[in-house]
């Protein structure tokens, strides 16, 4: 290298500045707060806009459940992982007791996780996911020695940060850390999206994986109640893409996912499916996004899943986790 | 001078010296280095002291104990204080790392000196060494901040958040710097020490007749321009702030006529200046001592001791000092804070997560403090002498005739240091969310304060009984 050539050194090193730590910056409004829609994740598509509208869905097959999916979780994740929602004891303030999409109140609507093969949610190590180790390692995560939790939560075992510490940084990370639950930090953890949804690149590209999971809650501001928000189940349907490296993408629609909304953080739901006979390798992307959102308040109240309508009320998909389970990268 | 002609055997003490100066300097900016590089330049400095022939006089003698002896006394009350004794889990890992804090802290001051009294030498090869090892830190840092964030992040990305496993961190209040093997996040004002004593070196640059020196100009220009370039491409304001100040000072240096004894005005300035601080402290001790700590909270004191930026800090480290959860200790008044015994003291803050930690979340920025906190009054007291020491050492190498670039490059790094550590110190360096915060003295293991002090060691010349000295013929200047 000439002597000229040598001063080319330092502005590779600025010009490599561009894809590290000023990778997905945020302004500093996100704090401990329950108000979603101040912090509604819109416009991210590293991808074409929102393509599900168009695309082919492809069916999902691999699981032994007649949606071909799973969907589980509730206001109490033991037992066999049913969602589970009792009208009887709703978990916030609610004179008005609780709304449920069936006629029939008598819900749980069993969709257990046991039952469709994915025992390792329920019972990892010596933990369920309603009894892992406490939450408080995400406030302190950093230098903090997580070995504790590795082979014994399931969260911090099986999340994609623990796999590749690619997947640490970024706004998104807050989708790889293993904190499937609010544990209290509210908007710390979850992101939250509208109908619209997100598409983003993964910084690896996959090679393959067992499962696909994803876990969340609904939230609304709907506060007609008696000024609290009322909890129920909401129905929507998920749109899941997937983007590979050749240019292709594939597209899943969870119908009729069931999402636990305003009852609370660790009411969380979860839904996935089985990546047996769908292409893995070369994925180095995915996107998240819904449509048909129900919900029992609807007929009564305005309440919109588009953040850009302007309606009194909004509902926001509140994603706390999103994992490629068991997966290995390039 | 040829690097072969250096290679002798009566050199060899010196050059080991060298480099583990450098060493001591880059550190890898690690506790525990500093303090066994520290420890192994205090046998060597005993080695080259009992080796060498030079005898001092009585007078000198004394002058030199005059000048180390408080010196010597802080590094003992910080290193086996009330604060770094129970720093410790046990007993014997605080008595065992007190000790080796004070060995670390002798030995790079002492080794200074020694090099000094040595003089086989040129005190040059020392100086390239520290700079050298600060400016290999220094340089290996800004690499990794310009990767990691880019050019000028805290103005572009100013008020922006970033994420590490999902936790938001403000982007425009930190850099990279190298710790260990790995480089770790910490905060402007950490980064800036550093830069601003390697910057504040170039300032020598001013006495350097390039004709003659050239390689000396060479070596000040590559290292202030290591410095400089962090200050400005990140920019770290205050690291900047002091920079100027330094370069307007030896500016002014360059140009002024100094006479050999202060004049008058300038002892009249400087007495005022002292007793001016001295009462300030002196109220402040009454206040907290009488425990009438309810008129820090009214009218004029309120704005003084209390206005929330520089002085409330300042205010609670005293309180908490002095308080274990509310009750007065003498001990700790004496011999520094017990760190431990800090949550229920009613001046302080109580933060409700981890209050028992609590002195550590003031935003503490002045060492002087740090060195009444670890080493109470008599830690307090002895670093004040050594700081009035120096700034009359200061002021004796600003006026060598000579104007050698040496003194004044010394003068420059020593005067930068100690004006950037009274405004801007940071003993919470570390980019951290939630409780793990952790301490960083600036005294002990800390690695810019052993060059610092390797540098006072080198620069010493005596202060006291100057007129006995020269009258005996002894070595002034």
């Amino acid at each position: 290298m000439t002597k000229k050539k040598l001063w080319l050194v330092p502005l590779m090193g600025l010009a490599l500045g561009g894809c590290t730590y000023v990778q997905g910056l945020m302004d500093p409004s996100i704090n401990v707060n329950a108000d979603f829609t101040a912090y509604y994740y819109l416009g991210h598509h590293d991808f074409d806009e929102r393509p599900t509208a168009e695309k082919e869905f492809l069916p999902l097959t691999s699981d032994n459940t007649v949606e071909g999916f799973f969907n589980g979780g509730g206001t109490s994740l033991q037992g066999d992982g049913a969602l589970s929602f009792d009208p009887s004891q709703p978990t916030r303030g609610n004179p008005g007791g609780v709304h449920a999409l069936s006629e029939d109140k008598s819900l749980p609507i069993h969709l257990g996780l046991k039952d469709t093969g994915y025992d390792d949610m329920l019972a990892y190590g010596e933990t369920t996911l309603s009894t892992t180790l406490a939450g408080s390692w995400i406030l302190t995560a950093e230098g903090q020695d997580l070995s504790p939790y590795i082979g014994h939560d399931f969260g911090k075992t099986k999340c994609l940060s623990t796999v590749d510490e690619a997947f640490s940084l970024g706004y998104l990370s807050k989708l790889y850390n293993g904190q499937m639950y609010c544990y209290g930090t509210h908007s710390l953890a979850f992101v939250s999206i509208d109908e619209d949804g997100f598409s983003t690149k993964l910084p690896k590209t996959l090679v393959e994986s067992d499962y696909f999971l994803v876990s969340f809650r609904g939230g609304s501001n709907d506060d007609s109640n008696g000024g609290d928000t009322t909890p129920r189940l909401v129905q929507l349907d998920l749109l899941v893409d997937f983007y590979y490296e050749d240019g292709t993408s594939a597209s899943f629609r969870l119908k009729d996912t069931y999402v636990n909304t305003d009852n609370g953080g660790e009411a969380v739901s979860f839904t996935g499916f089985k990546l047996d006979g769908i292409r893995q390798k070369g994925l180095i992307g995915y996107g998240l996004s819904f449509e048909n959102y129900r919900d029992p308040l609807s007929e009564k109240e305005s309440i919109s899943a588009r953040a850009s309508d302007d309606s009194d009320y909004h509902f926001g998909l509140l994603l706390y986790e999103v994992m490629f389970v068991d997966s290995t990268w390039r | 001078m040829k690097i072969t002609s250096l290679l002798k055997k009566e050199n060899a003490l010196s050059l080991a010296g060298c480099a583990l100066s450098l060493l001591l300097a880059f550190s890898f900016g690690e506790k525990l280095l500093v303090s066994v590089v520290g420890m192994i330049l205090l046998a060597l400095s005993i080695l080259m002291l009992l080796l060498t022939n030079r005898k001092k006089t009585k007078t000198e003698k004394k002058a030199l104990y005059l000048y180390a002896g408080p010196l010597l006394l802080f590094f003992a009350v910080i290193s086996l204080g009330v604060f770094s004794l129970n720093s410790y889990a046990d007993a014997f890992s605080g008595i065992v790392s007190g000790l080796l804090s004070l060995m670390g802290l002798a030995g790079s001051f002492l080794f200074g000196l020694a090099a000094r009294e040595d003089g086989k030498l040129n005190p040059w090869f020392f100086v390239y060494s520290l700079l050298g090892g600060l400016a290999l830190l220094v340089l290996a840092s800004w690499l990794s901040t310009m990767i990691l964030y880019g050019p000028w992040h805290t103005l572009i990305y100013s008020g922006k958040q970033y994420y590490i496993n999902g936790v938001a961190y403000p982007i425009d209040e930190e850099v990279v710097f190298l710790l260990g093997t790995k480089m770790t996040r910490v905060s402007l004002m950490y980064a800036g020490g550093f830069s601003t004593v390697l910057a504040a070196s170039g300032a020598g640059l001013m006495f350097v007749d390039f004709r003659e020196e050239k390689e000396k100009g060479i070596f000040l220009s590559v290292v202030a321009a290591i410095g400089l370039l962090f200050i400005v491409t990140v920019p770290l304001i205050e690291a900047l702030i002091v920079t100027v100040l330094v370069y307007l000072v030896a500016l002014g240096l360059r140009f002024a006529c100094f006479k050999e004894e202060a004049p008058k005005w300038l002892i009249i300035v400087s007495a005022a200046v002292v007793g001016l601080i001295v009462s300030v402290l002196a109220v402040y001790f009454a206040i907290i001592l009488s425990n009438q700590t309810s008129l820090f909270s009214t009218g004029l004191l309120r704005k003084i001791f209390n206005n929330g930026r520089w002085t409330k800090p300042i205010n609670d480290i005293i309180s908490a000092t002095f308080y274990h959860d509310g009750i007065p200790s003498f001990l700790s008044l004496l011999f520094g804070m017990n760190p431990y015994y800090q949550s229920g003291s009613s001046f302080f803050y109580n933060s409700s997560l981890w209050s028992s930690a609590a002195w550590i979340n003031t935003d503490l920025k002045t060492f002087e403090i740090v060195s009444f906190m670890e080493g109470g009054l008599v830690g307090l007291l002895s670093f004040l002498i050594v700081l009035f020491s120096t700034v009359v050492l200061l002021y004796r190498l600003a006026h060598d005739e000579k104007r050698s670039p040496f003194a004044m490059s010394v003068a420059m790094i020593l005067f930068s240091y100690f004006v950037y550590m009274t405004f801007f110190m940071d003993m919470t360096p570390y980019i951290t969310k939630g409780e793990s915060q952790t301490y960083v003295s600036p005294f002990g293991g800390n690695a810019l304060f052993a060059v610092i002090l390797v540098l006072m060691g080198l620069s010493y010349r005596p202060i006291y009984f100057r007129k006995a000295i020269e009258a005996e013929g002894g070595e002034n200047d």
